[in-house]
């Protein structure tokens, strides 16, 4: 596709619309969609260990903020386990200023960036981040299985494919956006994908300049329209052809 | 070493912003009250450690997070070696020399513990916003043109956070005061360091979940652009991050 009939298709806007007394109306899909973009995907690798371990930490209540697992419990986790521990459970706290609010229509936008994990409440430790990079490969492979299993991709499972550079499971991450074309998000992993991979085609299009461009922000946006998510599809699957074969 | 005030007095503000939800428009009255000009310095919280022997919840849990570029957007490290005296870890330095700085890897627990001790409190949310407002509607209180941002903020002008950014003369935090105040004579309300609010959003579920606003020396406009009057920054009760930090308020006795 050309540049110039992409430039059409692309309707870019940062505009929102409100109610004529400035209340903005936040339809209840909106709502439903916003609660939506958070839900995280959960594995079941070892599911019931890892989450009891959580919950013994979580019941003290002198340490309500150190989430983190006792180094000898943590090591002492299967590798499947500590998979299933870093998609469930941050283990330090996040702050401050990387959670969305609800937007007007929400659910008709592309983001420059996935939603959070963990409602933005926790983030992965430098021994959780590691872990994930240092076992790429079979990292990849229960998030591959996790996803067919679950027909979804939630927030913690785009988290980890950003985290690792997953470029791998594009055809995965399309399969699943095609079923209901309801995750918007997940067309945004495949442009964090492209972006940061540099991938030449996309970082010259004008929805690069759009959300990640000089004036972009987290919450910058390309409508959701069938126009943008096929042209975000194709670009994505290219970027894929020209890593992984 | 005393903090100067402000009297924000009694009256109808004007505060929210179209469009957010969890900040929407509305007009409300507010009691007369007094607010710091600045924010809480290391010095002052050093005078509070001095008289009570309190020790943070960073110094005790040795969870602070702390900034040291290159680093991916959001991302912090952990350093159990950061403190108030150390806010970036000990090998990033101490605050010798930085004593009007904003204090910063304290915890929203630490600034009550503060505010007990110094008899004020700290702001709600709607008086941070009423006060930092200084009457406007607009995004800053300087308009609805970011460009001006640098001239009363302390941010981030980098494209992102994998090269430091010293543009403005300052990494991470700079002395209180060093920017153009806004109308009221308040310094720092954008940039320097969050200032810690009490109230709640509607989107809150955890008890522990607590709130500042005001953007700090780490926010920039491709990232999280929190440096106004609207938006409201999350974070847990105790957690303790270098761009954390707190300005104080008091009731107007008898004051209107």
């Amino acid at each position: 596709m050309n540049k110039a009939i992409a430039l059409f298709l692309l309707t870019l806007s940062t505009t929102t619309s409100f109610a004529q007394d400035g209340e903005p109306q936040v339809s209840a899909a909106t709502k439903r969609y916003h609660e939506y973009r958070y839900e995280n995907t959960e594995p079941t690798y070892g599911l019931g260990k890892v989450k009891a371990a959580i919950k013994k930490i979580k019941r003290n209540p002198k340490d309500e903020e150190d989430q983190s697992l006792p180094t000898p419990i943590f090591n002492a986790l299967s590798t499947k386990e500590k998979f299933t521990l870093c998609m469930i459970h941050g283990e330090v706290a996040s702050q401050n200023c990387d959670g969305m609010p609800w937007i007007v229509g929400e659910e008709k936008k592309i983001f420059a960036q996935p939603v959070g994990f963990f409602n933005d409440e926790e983030m992965w430790s430098d021994r959780q981040t590691k872990f994930l990079q240092t076992h790429r490969g079979e990292v990849i492979g229960m998030l591959r299985e996790t996803m067919r299993k679950k027909s979804r991709v939630g927030a913690n499972l785009k988290a980890a494919i950003s985290a690792v550079h997953a470029n791998e499971l594009i055809p995965d991450l399309v399969k699943v956006y095609r079923k209901d074309r309801k995750d918007q998000d997940i067309l945004t992993l495949l442009m964090v994908l492209m972006k940061d991979g540099q991938y030449k085609p996309f970082l010259a299009s004008p929805s690069y300049r759009k959300l990640y461009g000089k004036d972009a922000n987290y919450q910058s946006f390309v409508e959701a329209n069938p126009a943008n998510q096929k042209l975000t599809i194709d670009r994505a699957m290219a970027f894929y052809k020209t890593r992984v074969h | 070493m005393l903090a100067e005030f402000v009297t924000i007095h009694a009256g109808t503000y004007r505060l929210g912003k179209a469009g957010h939800v969890e900040n929407m428009p509305r007009s409300l009255h507010l009691a007369a009250f007094e607010i710091a000009r600045t924010e809480t310095t290391n010095d002052q919280f050093a005078a509070f450690v001095r008289a009570t022997g309190y020790v943070t919840d960073a110094e005790k849990r040795k969870n602070a997070m702390v900034f040291d570029p290159p680093l991916p957007e959001f991302r912090w490290i952990r350093d159990p070696s950061a403190t108030w005296r150390y806010p970036n870890g000990r090998t990033r330095g101490g605050i010798e020399g930085k004593g009007s700085h904003p204090v910063t890897s304290i915890s929203f627990a630490d600034a009550l513990a503060y505010c007990k001790w110094a008899k004020v409190r700290l702001p709600s949310l709607d008086e941070w916003e009423a006060a930092c407002r200084a009457g406007t509607t607009t995004d800053y209180f300087f308009g609805d043109d970011r460009k001006s941002i640098g001239r009363y903020a302390n941010i981030w002008h980098g494209r992102d956070h994998r090269r430091p950014d010293l543009s403005d003369g300052f990494l991470t935090t700079s002395p209180v005061g060093r920017f153009k105040p806004n109308p009221l004579g308040l310094y720092d309300t954008y940039g320097n360091v969050f200032e810690f609010c009490t109230g709640r959003l509607v989107s809150d579920k955890a008890s522990t979940r607590v709130h500042a606003r005001g953007g700090s020396w780490w926010c920039s406009p491709n990232s999280c652009c929190f440096f106004n009057s609207a938006d409201i920054g999350s974070v847990n009760i105790h957690a303790s991050f270098s761009n954390q930090g707190f300005r104080v308020v008091r009731s107007a006795s008898g004051k209107r």
